[in-house]
């Protein structure tokens, strides 16, 4: 396998981990990180 | 052209070659300024965090990159590399746990899963630290620790020369100075070549690389003292013999001839030896 092709494939694992990571993180609301999801609200018939 | 230049070249292909590590991470740097303007500073410490591991993993696999350049150009300059580029992937892999765990509230298993990518395409892309040259040079009469020991000390006082070279305010001296270096470099690089010039091109690394040293040094003290035209035209003299020992040795080694060689450093010795430098 040539250099140039590990180059690219490694930048390409690099956008699929640390640059989804990090978009993930962005658009995650404020709960998101790491809270407990909150319970459901009952609803009143 | 004095390598002071390569350098800031060096550095600047690097910080191009290394920009996506800079790039990747700056959602996190907006979350986190998103978070200090909301009040949240869990969101803060969580996306800054990861932020700022994946900051200081990019600063050091830049320095990591210019280390790489410069050793391939300079193989024997240290005698140990400092692994900086696994450094900074374990940093860049580090920063991207925190900011799948903590930040985008990953579980921790897929956050590792992360890392361990984060690591493997940092590495995969920007390649391994260099590794210290292993070279074959008792085949030529020369020990291998002493061969690199030497090249490596001779690499150390072309840097001093170097260094004292940018405090010299007399720009033809400075130009001078830094033919000088280049021309020593390239007699480093004409026995990293070949590793029977290493005792060729002896004298020149132990009396000529320390006496020029020695005497830019003290050049460099004396001169804001004192103005006087003879230490001027005294110091213009050496290094224009510098000049073209470096010149003479560097041909000399490519023709594999030190008769001639010697002749001239004999004469240039008597001078330092004059200079009081010897």
């Amino acid at each position: 396998m040539s250099t140039s092709l590990i180059k690219t494939l490694g930048a390409i694992v690099l956008v699929g981990t640390l640059g989804v990571a990090s978009c993930q993180a962005f658009v995650a609301g404020p709960n998101d990180s790491h809270d407990p999801l909150p319970a459901p609200t009952e609803q009143r018939s | 052209m004095p390598k002071s230049t390569g350098s800031r070249r060096r550095k600047v292909y690097a910080g191009v070659k290394g920009i996506l590590l800079f790039a990747l991470p700056l959602p996190l740097l907006f979350k986190a300024v998103g978070g200090l303007w909301g009040g949240n500073v869990e969101l803060v410490l969580a996306s800054g965090g990861a932020y700022a591991l994946c900051l200081a993993g990019a600063l050091l696999m830049r320095k990591g990159l210019v280390n790489e350049i410069e050793h391939a150009e300079r193989p024997f300059s240290r005698t140990a590399p400092v692994p900086l580029k696994t450094a900074g992937a374990s940093l860049m892999g580090i920063g991207t746990v925190v900011a799948s765990h903590l930040a985008a509230g990953q579980s921790l298993v897929i956050s590792l899963l992360f890392g361990i990518g984060a690591i493997a395409g940092t590495f995969m892309a920007y390649g391994f630290d260099p590794k210290k040259k292993d070279m074959a040079a008792g085949n030529h009469g020369v020990g291998r620790d002493q061969f690199s020991q030497t090249l490596s000390d001779a690499y150390a006082k072309i840097d001093r020369i170097n260094a004292t070279r940018l405090r010299i305010q007399s720009r033809e001296f400075q130009e001078r100075l830094g033919r000088i270096v280049d021309g020593s470099q390239r007699i480093l690089q004409a026995i990293e070549e070949d590793p029977r010039d290493l005792r060729r091109a002896r004298k020149f690394l132990h009396v000529y690389l320390d006496g020029i040293g020695k005497v830019s040094e003290q050049y460099v003290q004396t001169h804001p003292k004192t103005q006087a035209a003879e230490l001027e035209h005294n110091y213009r003299d050496l290094l224009v013999d510098m000049e073209n020992v470096c010149n003479e040795q560097h041909e000399r080694l490519m023709q594999n001839d030190v008769l001639d060689l010697d002749v001239q450093i004999e004469v240039l010795s008597t001078r330092l030896k004059r200079e009081g430098v010897t």
